[in-house]
């Protein structure tokens, strides 16, 4: 039997946007619209959410769990409670990589971000086809003071935890 | 009119074709465009990651168009809106917006909280108005039929973006109508493409864009109309996938996908070059016939 932290869910709550974590009476209208329960066993935001609730921590943080929502918030706009479990989900998801258990998709993402700037590269090849088709130069991007606001963030410090800890 | 334009990433860095209609089409209705800048939003991401880096960001994007005195930001893309948005609403809270300048100040910048942003088609239907866009029609696409995709982050979460009932939008179906073709219908409409699960499974993201397709593509549509980069990649890469032998997708047919800039263009008049449709990598068949009828050279198309 897994352990259950009762103290979890206050945590939870202190996140924005999970504050009304508690009020979720279980009616499943969140898992009902999720484009995502559809497709994977898994992944039902009633369960999530229930979890959370009851603080089984273990079981929400293994495999890629917490890490399948597509964020759409289709669950927020029907929760008959206005419990809000996309965002459930996103505080979830930052206990989740304060304990160094960020996704390697997400963390490959965020340090392409902190490395340029962006999280798309943008090549040659495709500056060479914007000239081409009349349009300006891609703009540049101001490197040195977003690195330095998202190191002063704490996303630098978080990222190299998540590299050095176990991932999801 | 004079906006600033925040672009992204995914836009500059794959989808040059939606740029390049949205600015055609924005100066043709009279928006003065101001290129701000900047780099990534931090994409829905960074939210998961941090709440602080993700608001500090935003805000530092922000700061840069208040800077050059612009009142409003638009965005072509519904990730950008979304991170854009939540952060004005979050940093009204005046503890969340202390801590965040606190941050910028670092950098010599301030968030002040003056600028407004809106997506491109918010823009469209709201300050420049269907009428006008109806106006400017030159080459009325009548019957063609057209799956419209709102995508995710143009109306939800509806407490942040306070536009359209989000299980009833209308703009984009009307901006549609507005250029003579016909929204119809589909059961998958107001569904997520699928594109933030990328990272995590492409088998469930391209399932869950393959079950919008079909849907799509069911309901006799010509062409799909998306207002986001990544929601047009996605929906069109996941068609190129179930070309593939063995591909563990399948759907009924296919669809081309156009940016709403492309179908606003051609039908004011706009040749296929202007709106970059060698890009499309599904071209729009019954789109280009219609222009050839109306004695447009296709030659790009």
């Amino acid at each position: 039997m897994r352990e259950a932290d009762p103290k979890f869910k206050l945590k939870v709550r202190q996140i924005p946007g999970a504050e009304k974590l508690m009020l979720c009476f279980q009616c499943g209208s969140c898992t009902a619209d999720c484009p995502v329960a559809r497709h994977e066993d898994i992944f039902r935001p009633r369960i999530i959410a229930r979890l959370a609730i009851l603080g089984f921590k273990e079981l929400l943080f293994s495999g890629d769990l917490l890490w399948l929502c597509l964020g759409c918030y289709s669950c927020t706009e029907h929760c008959p409670q206005g419990v809000k479990p996309t965002e459930v989900i996103e505080a979830l998801r930052n206990i989740a990589v304060e304990e160094g258990k960020l996704h390697p998709g997400f963390k490959q993402l965020l340090d392409a971000l902190l490395a340029t700037g962006r999280m798309y590269k943008i090549t040659r090849m495709k500056e060479r086809a914007r000239a081409k088709m009349g349009l300006p130069p891609a703009p540049e991007v101001p490197l040195e003071d977003v690195r330095k606001v998202l190191d002063l963030a704490g996303l630098t410090s978080i990222l190299g935890k998540a590299s050095g800890g176990g991932e999801a | 009119m004079r906006c600033g334009l925040f672009l992204g990433c995914l836009v500059p860095a794959r989808m040059a074709a939606y740029e390049l209609s949205a600015r055609e089409v924005l100066e043709a209705l009279g928006v003065e465009l101001v290129d701000l800048k900047a780099g990534c939003c931090g994409s829905p991401y960074i939210f998961s990651v941090s709440h602080r880096a993700g608001l500090a960001l935003a805000a530092y994007n922000l700061a840069l168009a208040e800077e050059a005195g612009l009142k409003t930001v638009i965005t072509l893309c519904n990730g950008c809106n979304e991170v854009l948005k939540r952060t004005l609403e979050a940093l009204k809270d005046e503890h969340e917006r202390e801590a965040v300048n606190a941050i910028l100040a670092k950098v010599g910048k301030e968030f002040k909280g003056e600028v407004k942003v809106k997506h491109i088609v918010r823009l469209l239907y709201e300050d420049i108005g269907v009428a006008k866009v109806e106006e400017a029609v030159k080459v009325p696409l009548e019957g063609l039929r057209v799956a419209v995709h709102y995508g995710c982050h143009l109306l939800r979460p509806s407490e942040v973006m306070r536009f359209e009932n989000p299980d009833d939008p209308r703009s984009m179906d009307e901006l549609v109508m507005a250029v003579g073709a016909e929204s119809v219908p589909y059961v998958e409409k107001l569904e997520c493409c699928g594109f933030p699960a990328m990272p995590v499974s492409e088998d469930l993201a391209y399932d869950i864009a393959a079950e919008k397709l079909t849907s799509m593509i069911a309901s006799g549509a010509d062409v799909a109309v998306t207002a986001c980069p990544s929601c047009f990649l996605h929906l069109e890469n996941a068609q190129i996938v179930a070309r593939r032998e063995g591909a563990k997708i399948r759907l009924p047919g296919e669809i081309p996908v156009l940016h709403i800039t492309q179908l606003l263009g051609l039908a004011m008049g706009l040749g296929p070059d202007d709106v970059g449709l060698r890009e499309n990598r599904i071209k729009p068949k019954a789109v280009l016939r219609m222009l050839e009828r109306a004695g447009v050279r296709c030659r790009g198309g």
